[in-house]
């Protein structure tokens, strides 16, 4: 997928979700629907690196309900590739709370054993 | 004696019918190219601006489907307002959804300080950021 502000990289047992800047709400509605439809309720792992990502509340309300999914079911989530504002808008929310996080996505990768 | 203040201020409307984030991501970045701000600053303050005016978009019911953008910086204050002439702060205006209303978290965590008026008609929202240096 790559005719959005965002790509979904689905690998065996983990899917990296990247941004390529603000998302406009036509992308939003795309990624939500993605995400919820093939992967918020998938054995996969979630990581989403935020490297060029703006968060925003619509942003944060699609985090918050996969979070809802995967958490009731002991999934895996994470962030990485945080700046610091994205940081201190994702713990506000709650988001941080609930999931993993990481400095480099490398790290993430290495955390779950996709190290490669 | 005279003080010198400098100060660089901006107003413009924006149309919940156009792509109005691209209308405010060029104004601002027009108006902080004299200013000497870190790039979380700017993130920061941009992401509050696209914030308040999404909220003033889901929830002013504005007849006219228009808000009011200003950007105003003196020293080392930045201000961001947005202004709409809907129906204002009223307890319809809150979300249902328990996966929304996180705008509001996300502006109180970005900025220093944010001031709520609706003793006219409509809502005016305005969030203030202390930032390290002022204009270049």
């Amino acid at each position: 997928m790559t005719n959005y502000g965002f790509t979904i990289t689905p690998e065996h047992g983990l899917v990296t979700i990247r941004f390529n800047g603000r998302l406009s709400r036509n992308d939003i509605k795309i990624l939500r629907e993605e995400i919820l439809n093939n992967y918020s309720a998938s054995t996969s792992i979630i990581i989403i690196n935020m490297n060029l990502g703006e968060p925003s509340s619509l942003l944060v309300s699609i985090f918050l309900e996969v979070l809802d999914i995967r958490n009731r079911d002991g999934k895996g989530l994470a962030f990485c590739e945080m700046d610091r504002s994205t940081q201190k808008a994702l713990q506000a929310t709650g988001v941080l709370k609930y999931a993993l996080s990481f400095d480099l996505e490398t790290k993430a990768r290495e955390y779950f054993n996709y190290d490669k | 004696m005279v003080i010198e203040t400098r100060e660089r201020k901006i107003k413009f409307d924006i149309s919940f019918f156009s792509e109005y984030e691209k209308t405010i991501e060029e104004k601002f970045d027009d108006f902080v190219n004299e200013l000497d701000l870190s790039k979380e600053e700017k993130k920061s303050i941009l992401t509050v601006t696209m914030e308040l005016a999404l909220n003033a978009e889901e929830h002013s019911k504005t007849p006219d489907h228009k808000a009011t953008i200003s950007f105003f910086f003196r020293d080392t204050s930045f201000m961001v307002g947005v202004e709409d002439s809907g129906i204002g702060w009223t307890n319809e205006s809150k979300n249902k959804d328990a996966f929304r209303g996180n705008g509001l978290k996300m502006v109180r965590a970005l900025m220093d300080s944010i001031l709520v008026s609706d003793y006219k008609k409509g809502l005016t929202v305005t969030a203030i950021k202390e930032v390290k240096r002022g204009l270049r």
